[in-house]
């Protein structure tokens, strides 16, 4: 199983796999980023700070 | 949030596009800016580097949101890009270059998530777009495609502040022509 993945990367070279994160609809993911908002607000984090990395 | 752009962008922005951070963190916590988004990109694949997706869930334990941002990444347009070592080992082996050549042209502080986020794009041979707030990509090694203003509301409702949006596209010749101008 191993082998063959490794098999496949070195023949798919520079080529983009796409494999989807998940199955949710996007009326599914407006009802999370709403509950995001809410516990945002609640923590009194302003909405439109990113975080950042180092 | 509201969104001002060249409704002609919405053409050029096609094919591939990779999310930086910010952007995905954008569109977490703002379910306008999200449904904007996704309609200028419905003519792309959206794709998630692990390295961005590790940044974005990174910081929401400290929101204590991690649950929220985990099921929301499982959105269907959003795929996650190959995670396997073959595929870091020429990320890495591009990262030097790039780390190299954004150092010699006086960028030596360029953060280290961005510069494997650069090498993954320099990774493909074919075109993948790359949204961004980071004015740090913006340098010879990137093409420009589009241009998107975001209109942020304070809090208070009163005023509003303007952040830009680049959709970027690495470009392989100019990184062999700074990649041959280095220092032996």
């Amino acid at each position: 199983m191993y082998m063959n993945k490794q098999k496949h990367i070195i023949q798919n070279e520079n080529k983009l796999e796409l494999k989807p994160m998940g199955k949710k609809s996007k009326k599914e993911v407006i009802e999370i980023i709403k509950k995001i908002q809410k516990k945002l607000e609640k923590h009194n984090q302003p909405s439109y700070q990113y975080p950042c990395f180092s | 949030m509201k969104l001002y752009y060249d409704p002609a962008s919405k053409f050029s922005i096609k094919g591939y596009i990779s999310l930086d951070t910010n952007v995905l963190a954008f569109c977490a916590r703002d379910p306008q800016f999200f449904q904007e988004f996704i309609t200028i990109t419905e003519n792309t694949d959206i794709v998630i580097d692990p390295i961005v997706r590790l940044e974005f869930l990174r910081g929401a334990y400290q929101e204590h949101t991690y649950n929220e941002k985990k099921q929301f990444i499982e959105y269907e347009r959003f795929h996650i890009m190959e995670d396997h070592y073959l595929t870091y080992q020429q990320i890495y082996e591009k990262a030097l270059f790039i780390g190299r050549i954004l150092s010699h042209y006086g960028k030596p502080e360029m953060k280290l998530g961005d510069i494997l986020i650069l090498s993954r794009l320099a990774s493909y041979q074919q075109k993948i777009l790359f949204a961004t707030f980071d004015k740090d990509f913006s340098c010879n090694l990137m093409d420009r495609s589009a241009v998107i203003t975001v209109e942020i509301v304070t809090k208070q409702g009163m005023f509003s502040e303007l952040e830009t949006m680049q959709v970027l596209s690495f470009n392989h010749e100019e990184f062999l022509k700074f990649k041959n101008k280095l220092p032996q």
